[in-house]
C-alpha cells in the first residue's frame, strides 16, 4: 500500500510538473506519515550522509565546467581537433562528438554540454552547410556523453548512492563511452556520405608546419586541463575532489590569463550558474538520501522485485524491464535526478539478479542518457531545439537513426556482455 | 477562479518569470545570495587547492580542514538552491507545461504545481525546525576542531526559510495573475 501510494505520489506530480525536489520531498513526508517514522532522526541521518568531502567534487566539476564555457577554453580544441580529421567528410561530425565527451564529463550536465557546444559547435556546422537536422540531432545525441567518460559529476553521485568505489565507477564507464562515441560518429558519416560540406578555408590549403605549430601552440595550454583531472586521478596523485578543485584553478588561469575570455563579470556569472547548479542537485540529493532509507526500511526494491519476477523470472527479462524503466525515467528528467531517483531502488534489484553495481552504473548511464533524447518527452530534444533554432519534427528522424544505430547497439553490448564495464576495473583495481 | 486564456498565460509568465529581479527589494536578496555563492566557491577551491599542494610538495597535511571545507560547502549547495527558487530554476519535468499550452488549461496546471510546491516548501521548513531541535538536544560535534552540527544544521534550516519566502512570493504573484487575467501585472 505505501509504495503504491509512494509510486503514485512520485508519477503524479513528476507528471504535473513540480520541481523533482519537492516532488521526492512529498514522497518522503508520505511514507514517513503512513509508517509512522521520526523524521527528527531521519533529517540528521540524511545530511550526515551527504556531508562528505567525496560529494564537493560534484560541484567543483560544475563550477570547473562552467569556467570552461565562460572561459572560451574549448574553442582552441576545437578548432584543432578539425585540423586532425580535416580529411575524413563531415570532420566536424567527430569534432562535435569528442568535444561533447570532453565537456559533458567535466561539466556534470547534459543539458550545459548541450548549452555550450551547440553555441559554438552549430553555427559553425550550418556555415559550413552541414545539413540542419542531422547537425543539430548529433550535437544533442552527444551531450549525455558525459554520463559516460570520466571524471563524471554524475558518476561520482551515482558511487556516492551505490556505495561503491568512484574510481570503479569511472572505468566501468568508459568502453560502453567509447563505443556510443564511435557508434555516433560512423552513423553520422553514413548519413553525411553524400552531401557537400565545406571546409574552414585555412584546412583546404596543405597544411603547412607554421600554421599546424600555431594551432598546436594555441590549444596547448588547453589540453593541460584533462591532464591534470585524468593523470591527476589515475596517477594516484590527488583524489577526485583535489582533482575537481585542480581543474577550477586550471580554467580561472587559462580563462583569465591565457585564453582572456574570463572577466570579472563572465566569473561571477559562471560561479553563480555552477553554484546554482550544485545547489539544486545537492539539496535534492538531501532529500533523496532520506527518502532511499524510507526505501530500505519498506523494504522496496524486494517489493520491486516481486512484481518484476511476478511478471517474468527470466532474468534478461526482467534487466529489460529494467532498462524500460530507466530509458522512461531518463525522458521525464535530467541525468543527475535520473540517477538519484533510480539508484536507491534499483541496485538491490540488479544485485538480486546478480549484476554487478560497477556493472550497473555502465547500463545506467547509457539508459539514462538514452532516456534524454528520447521522443515525446526528451529534455534534451527540446533544449537542443532552442539552442540551434531548428524544429524538432525536423530532426525526429535522425534522433531516431542515433537511437536505433548507436544508443540502442551501446546498451545491448553494455547489459548482455559485463565485460565490456567490467574489464577496466578489474584490470586496474583488481 | 476566472482562468484567462492560456496565450495569455504563457505571455504573462514570461514576464511572471522575472518579476522579483526588476523589484529593487528582492534585489537585494539576491545580491547576498551571489556574495555568499561565490565566497563559498572561492573558498572551498582555494582550500583544497592549497592543501593538495602542500601536501604533494612539503608533505604538510592539514588535518581536520575538511570540517570547514564542509560548512563551505554546506553554504554553496543550500544557498545555490534557495537562488534556485528565487531564479525558479529547480528542475522539473516540463512537458506537461508544454503540451497545456498548446492545448489549453496551463493556468490550471501552474496553479496545481505551484500550490503542491507551496506546501512541501513549508514542509520543508518544519523538517529543518526538526533538525535544530535534534541537533540542541543531541549535539554533536565534528571529531577534530568540535565544530557544533548546529551551525550546517542552522544553514541548511535557514535556507529552507527563505526558499519557502521565495515560494511564497512566486505563488501570490502567480494567483494575483490567474485572477486578474487578461488585465494581470505582475
Amino acid at each position: 500500500m505505501i509504495v503504491l501510494g509512494t509510486v503514485l505520489i512520485l508519477v503524479v506530480l513528476l507528471m504535473t510538473g513540480v520541481p523533482i525536489v519537492f516532488t521526492f520531498g512529498a514522497a518522503t513526508l508520505f511514507i514517513a506519515l503512513a509508517g509512522d517514522y521520526n523524521m527528527a532522526t531521519l533529517l540528521p541521518a540524511g545530511y550526515n550522509r551527504m556531508n562528505n568531502m567525496v560529494l564537493v567534487a560534484v560541484p567543483l566539476f560544475i563550477y570547473s565546467g562552467a569556467l570552461i564555457q565562460k572561459g572560451k577554453i574549448a574553442e582552441p580544441l576545437i578548432s584543432m581537433a578539425e585540423m586532425i580529421f580535416k580529411k575524413v567528410r563531415g570532420c566536424m561530425a567527430i569534432v562535435a562528438v569528442v568535444a561533447s565527451a570532453t565537456f559533458g564529463s567535466i561539466s556534470g550536465s547534459a543539458a550545459a554540454t548541450l548549452s555550450c557546444m551547440g553555441s559554438i559547435l552549430l553555427p559553425k556546422m550550418y556555415k559550413d552547410r552541414y545539413p540542419r537536422a542531422i547537425a543539430n540531432a548529433l550535437v544533442i545525441n552527444a551531450s549525455p556523453l558525459g554520463l559516460l567518460i570520466p571524471p563524471s559529476a554524475d558518476l561520482i553521485l551515482f558511487a556516492w548512492i551505490a556505495q561503491q568505489s568512484v574510481l570503479a565507477c569511472f572505468l566501468a564507464t568508459v568502453i560502453p563511452g567509447i563505443i556510443l562515441m564511435t557508434l555516433l560518429i560512423l552513423v553520422s558519416l553514413f548519413m553525411l556520405r553524400n552531401r557537400d560540406m565545406a571546409r574552414d578555408p585555412e584546412l583546404d590549403k596543405p597544411l603547412t608546419p607554421a600554421f599546424v605549430a600555431r594551432r598546436v601552440k594555441t590549444a596547448s595550454p588547453a589540453m593541460t586541463m584533462p591532464l591534470i583531472v585524468l593523470g591527476g586521478i589515475y596517477g594516484g596523485f590527488v583524489t577526485p575532489t583535489e582533482a575537481a578543485g585542480l581543474s577550477v584553478l586550471a580554467a580561472v588561469v587559462l580563462g583569465r590569463f591565457v585564453y582572456k575570455g574570463l572577466d570579472g563579470s563572465a566569473f561571477k556569472t559562471a560561479s553563480v550558474e555552477s553554484a546554482v547548479t550544485s545547489g539544486v542537485f545537492m539539496v535534492m540529493l538531501f532529500v533523496v538520501m532520506i527518502m532511499s532509507r524510507l526505501f530500505v526500511f519498506e523494504d522496496f526494491s524486494q517489493i520491486t522485485l516481486d512484481f518484476l519476477y511476478s511478471i517474468s523470472d527470466n532474468k534478461w527479462v526482467v534487466l529489460f524491464m529494467v532498462n524500460l524503466l530507466m530509458v522512461i525515467i531518463g525522458m521525464l528528467m535530467d541525468d543527475a535526478s535520473g540517477i538519484l531517483i533510480s539508484t536507491p531502488i534499483l541496485i538491490p534489484v540488479v544485485q538480486e539478479l546478480g549484476i554487478s553495481p560497477i556493472h550497473f552504473a555502465a547500463i545506467q548511464g547509457v539508459n539514462l542518457g538514452m532516456g534524454t533524447i528520447t521522443p515525446p518527452t526528451a529534455p534534451l530534444l527540446y533544449l537542443g531545439a532552442r539552442v540551434g533554432r531548428t524544429p524538432v519534427p525536423e530532426m525526429l528522424k535522425p534522433t531516431m537513426i542515433y537511437i536505433l544505430f548507436a544508443w540502442i547497439p551501446t546498451l545491448v553490448v553494455t547489459t548482455v556482455f559485463p565485460q565490456v564495464a567490467l574489464f577496466l576495473p578489474m584490470f586496474f583495481l583488481g | 477562479m476566472h482562468h484567462p486564456d492560456d496565450t495569455c498565460v504563457q505571455a504573462v509568465l514570461d514576464r511572471y518569470a522575472t518579476s522579483l529581479d526588476h523589484s529593487r527589494f528582492w534585489q537585494k536578496f539576491r545580491r547576498v545570495h551571489v556574495f555568499l555563492l561565490v565566497l563559498s566557491s572561492v573558498l572551498i577551491t582555494a582550500a583544497i587547492c592549497i592543501a593538495s599542494a602542500m601536501r604533494y610538495f612539503f608533505k604538510l597535511d592539514f588535518f581536520g580542514l575538511e570540517e570547514y571545507v564542509l560548512i563551505a560547502a554546506c553554504v554553496l549547495y543550500f544557498t545555490g538552491a534557495v537562488q534556485g527558487s528565487f531564479e525558479r530554476s529547480h528542475i522539473s519535468a516540463d512537458f506537461m507545461e508544454n503540451f497545456m499550452a498548446r492545448r489549453g488549461g496551463l493556468g490550471r496546471l501552474l496553479f496545481i504545481q505551484k500550490t503542491v510546491e507551496l506546501a512541501m516548501s513549508y514542509v520543508f521548513v518544519y523538517w529543518g525546525f526538526l533538525m535544530i531541535q535534534w541537533c540542541v538536544k543531541a549535539w554533536p560535534v565534528t571529531p577534530v576542531w568540535r565544530i557544533p552540527f548546529l551551525i550546517p544544521e542552522s544553514i541548511v534550516c535557514f535556507s529552507f526559510i527563505l526558499m519557502a519566502v521565495y515560494t511564497t512570493a512566486h505563488y501570490i504573484q502567480l494567483v494575483n495573475i490567474l485572477l486578474k487575467g487578461k488585465g494581470g501585472r505582475p
